[in-house]
């Protein structure tokens, strides 16, 4: 029996503006929050920046009943790329749909 | 929204509300912290790791509750404030702040902690006493540190809207 893969979307607002558009900063993300989350918990949670709205708001995809671990190592985040930084966490949703509509609510 | 937080600087309050807050109070404005009991008109914080100091600060009527510096556990501290039904605030600045091998020593401190103010019935709140906007942390984050620190055990510890 195929089981459907199950996501969860973290709508992501960072204290800085940091051009989540380019593809090197997307990944530097990624990688820390892998640091924070160790090998295991980054094979297990697979985060992903799947849609970015504006230079500080991007929502991450990850593995449902994992999401929580990646909100935590968000919150551990403080510096990227000799940057001071803080990752807020605005809400976690079960569709990216929701979340972009939350976006254009908050941010428009 | 029901929260509040206590940070060291003027936060900005729409981003207060995006990140759920009903009150962020801003310490030298609407709150003072300070190392011994002073006459404030704002509702006072004394944080120290002096027993003398912080039973005297239970005692006065300006302070509303303390916090141990370092994190130092002192269980008379923590009777005395569950007898005048002060609270003991609890900053994450040692856990949010930090590198791992310090942040575990922290979380292992302040979960000592947590379940001692459970254990004697005292209050007990984490507040994020940031320093600057990278350090404030949201609800959502807040509620799973909660979760991170005292497990499913004892009442909430980041719970209500004012002081």
């Amino acid at each position: 029996m195929i089981t459907k893969h199950k996501n969860r979307y973290i709508l992501v607002e960072a204290s800085e503006p940091i051009m989540t558009r380019s593809k090197q900063i997307d990944d530097e993300i990624i990688s820390s929050v892998s640091k924070e989350l160790g090998q295991i918990g980054h094979v297990e949670a697979n985060p992903k920046i799947v849609y970015q709205f504006n230079d500080s708001v991007f929502i991450i995809r990850a593995n449902r009943n994992y999401e929580r671990r990646v909100l935590l190592a968000l919150a551990f985040i403080k510096k990227l790329n000799e940057r001071n930084i803080g990752f807020y966490t605005i809400k976690i949703s079960g569709t990216i749909r929701s979340l972009i509509n939350l976006c254009k609510k908050l941010y428009a | 929204m029901r929260y509040f937080d206590i940070v060291k600087f003027e936060p900005d309050k729409s981003l207060c509300s995006r990140l759920g807050y009903k009150n962020v109070y801003s310490v030298g404005k609407d709150i003072q912290v300070s190392e011994r009991p002073l006459k404030y008109e704002v509702p006072q914080i004394v944080i120290s790791n002096d027993q003398g100091i912080l039973i005297g600060a239970l005692r006065d009527g300006g302070v509303v509750g303390i916090i141990f510096k370092d994190n130092e556990l002192n269980k008379k501290i923590i009777e005395k404030a569950a007898e005048l039904r002060k609270t003991i605030f609890i900053p994450l600045t040692g856990i949010v702040g930090t590198g791992a091998a310090e942040r575990k020593q922290n979380i292992q401190k302040v979960r000592k902690i947590i379940f001692a103010a459970h254990a004697l019935k005292a209050n007990a709140r984490i507040i994020s006493l940031a320093e600057s906007k990278e350090y404030l942390l949201s609800t959502a984050q807040m509620l799973e540190i909660e979760s991170l620190l005292k497990g499913k055990q004892g009442k909430s510890i980041f719970d209500g809207s004012r002081i």
